[in-house]
Order: structure tokens, then sequence, then C-alpha cells
């Protein structure tokens, strides 16, 4: 065991980092992140919720799932989930962000969401993966719509209805990948609008087993 | 080129054409459509599924939902829906990307530009408190009409799906664009 990386991403920033093939990417929040991963080889196998979700047949992520690439490869595999028996991982939002928050206060929407104790930032998850990704010459419209970890939300059986909720852990808790193949990984720590928190930060450690 | 304004699609091929905003398509069919739309002015600004469940705040569509890009513009409105009150519409599933990308190859989009689809007509059965997802082979007894007005100049493409679950497997799919 080799400890590669070991860094702590604030609140409402972003952060990357390439992943040789079996390395194990820990995650560890209390908060939500919206992460995302590419094949090294060719980041147009990025990260896709669709496959993913076809594969395991479930619109939660959840330990022992695989995160497909849009071609079906799989790229990881949640390998651990702190949050079991706490909440799910969302697979339906994309990334908040600057033009998410302006639609919303235009049409006068940010209650679904904003805490109301939280400011509304000037930028979210668009902009912090956007400038994680950057390095790697990956525009934003090529950044997938992400894995939204911690995002627990309740959706209404009979309508559909998506809401946000609270559930989040009470303190830190890992959530454990490993990479199936050479990857580009990349997280925004969300600024996390639903929460009484408004986001905090994110410890990122990638090993070598 | 004038963008062709009907066709009968074949099962399992795609079309696609170019529409203005205000201008709407009716797709009839009996079996399971994927649909998607990019922007005819940036088609880099493409449909996008998450972004579309956000904005609507729905797992599934039904009429008077919006079809949202991923820059959080409103592409299409769906403003007629014959499936409505007999089943849902998916926004989780790949559908039939292979058919969608051909079709767009004609207007220049490369295959890795093509974005997952909306799934009319693909009634999945979803517990939400498990997140488990298992795809019926409900379809409406014969063909139903959707209609979606765009919401800006558009490219569309539609594909018939060749659905194994789908009464008599895949089925032509009829479009029509009206000013
Ligand atoms: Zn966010």
């Amino acid at each position: 065991m080799e400890t590669i990386r070991d860094e702590t991403a604030p609140r409402n920033t972003g952060w990357s980092a390439e992943m040789k093939s079996g390395q194990i990417l820990r995650l560890s929040a209390r908060t939500i992140i919206d992460f995302v991963c590419f094949d090294r080889a060719d980041f147009g196998e990025a990260f896709d919720q669709a496959p993913t979700r076809a594969a395991s047949g479930c619109l939660y992520l959840r330990e022992g799932d695989a995160m497909l690439s849009r071609g079906g490869a799989p790229l990881m595999t949640m390998i651990e989930d702190g949050f079991a028996g706490l909440g799910t991982h969302d697979t339906q939002f994309g990334m908040c962000g600057r033009a998410r928050h302006r639609r919303a206060a235009a049409e006068g929407r940010l209650g679904e969401y904003l805490n109301a104790a939280v400011q509304v930032p000037d930028h979210g998850c668009a902009e912090n993966l956007t400038a994680a990704c950057k390095p790697w010459g990956i525009a934003y419209e090529d950044i997938p719509s992400p894995v939204n970890l911690f995002q627990n939300m309740a959706i209404d059986q009979r309508t559909g209805r998506m809401a946000r909720t609270q559930i989040r852990p009470a303190r830190p808790v890992p959530v454990v990948f490993r990479a199936e193949r050479d990857l580009l990984v990349a997280f925004s720590a969300c600024p996390d609008l639903a929460s009484a928190t408004g986001g905090l930060e994110v410890r990122a450690e990638i090993v070598q087993p | 080129m004038t963008a062709p304004r009907e066709a009968r699609i074949a099962p399992g091929a795609g079309w696609a054409t170019t529409m203005a905003a205000g201008e709407t398509l009716s797709v009839t069919a009996r079996s399971i459509v994927s649909l998607v739309c990019l922007s005819a002015a940036n088609p880099r600004e493409r449909f996008d599924q998450a972004r579309t469940k956000v904005y609507n705040m729905k797992i599934w569509l039904a009429a008077g939902d919006a079809l949202f890009s991923k820059l959080n513009n409103p592409m299409m409105t769906l403003v007629e829906d014959g499936f409505d009150g007999a089943a849902r519409h998916d926004a989780q599933y790949p559908g039939c990307r292979e058919a969608l990308a051909a079709a767009l190859a004609g207007h220049g989009i490369p295959e890795a530009e093509t974005p997952q689809p909306l799934n009319l007509l693909h009634h999945v059965e979803i517990d939400t408190a498990t997140g488990l997802m298992t795809p019926t082979p409900r379809r409406p007894a014969a063909p139903v009409t959707m209609v979606l007005r765009a919401e800006m100049d558009l490219i569309v493409a539609v594909a018939a799906c060749p659905g194994p679950l789908a009464p008599g497997g895949a089925e032509p799919v009829w479009v029509t664009v009206s000013g």
C-alpha cells in the first residue's frame, strides 16, 4: 500500500488527478461531491449516467456497481460505500453552476433547493469541474453529468417528482472506487445549497494497493 | 438542401432534420422512439437527460415538460402526449444511439456528440425507494402521437428502436414537422 495523493479540496472547488488501472480512490466527505471520470486514452470515453444505470438496473450508484463510459466500458467500481444505510448516491442530476443558479433565480425557483441561510455562490460544480478538467483540454460540453455522491433525493413513487433532502453523513465517511483502467478523475466539492452547511471540504486519497 | 418535413422511419432506422423555433414535430408510434435535439446555431449545445430531469424535478416526462440542454436552455416542449395516462416516457436509458448517430452524421455531427436520448413510449417501472428499474413491454395498443414544439432552431434526430420487449418487435415511426 502506497499513498500517491492525499489532498483536501476546499468547499466549492474542483480537483482532478490521473490514476492507473487498479489504483484506489477514496473520497471522504459529508457533503455532495459531483464526481466524473474519463478513460485516460480517450476522453470521449467519459463516464455516462445512462449506460451506468442500464448496467446496474438502478437509479442510485451502490457498492459493487460499475461506472460505465458512454461506450459501455467499465471505468471504475464502487468497492466501499460509507453512506450505505444512511442515504443514496444520485445519478439523475447534472451540475449546479452559474447558469443554473441564474435561471433558478429568474424563475423564482431558488427556494426549491436553497437553504435560507446560504448565499447563492457566483460559481458551482459546472465551473469547478471545467477548471479541474481544463489542463487536459476538456471543455464543459464534454464533461459528463456526474455521479452525485451523498446527494440523497426523495423521489415520489406516484408522480416521479424529485425533492432534495438534507440527509448527509454526520461526519465524513469514505466512498471508495477502484480504477478499472487508466483514468482521469475529477470532482467538485459542491456548494450543496440544499444542506445547512452550504458545502464542505472533500478529502481525496489515491492509493496503490 | 431543404429539410425533410415528414417521413416514415423504418423499424430500427434513424432520421434527422432541422426545424425552426416555434415549429412542431409530431411523432406517431406504438414502440420505443429515441429522440435527441441539438442547437442548429451551436450543435455543441445538446439535449441532456440530467438537466431535463432537474429542470422538471421529475424522473420522467409528461405533457408540458421541457427538454433542456446541457447549457440550461429550453430546447423543446412536449406539448401533446398521446401516451399520457397509459404510461410514461424514459429518461434513464441509452436508447438507440447507433441509429441516432447515423442520422446525425448526415448533419455533420460526430458520433461522440450524440447525446443520450429521451425514449418516448419506453415505460420503465421504477421503485423510487430502492432505485431499481424494470423495463416493461407496456406500449400503446395502436399508434399514439406525441407533439414537441421547438424552443430554438434545432437539429432533431428520431430513431425507431428495435425493442425486444415491444409487441411485434421494431415498428415504423411516422414524423411530421409543421410550421
Ligand atoms: Zn454542485
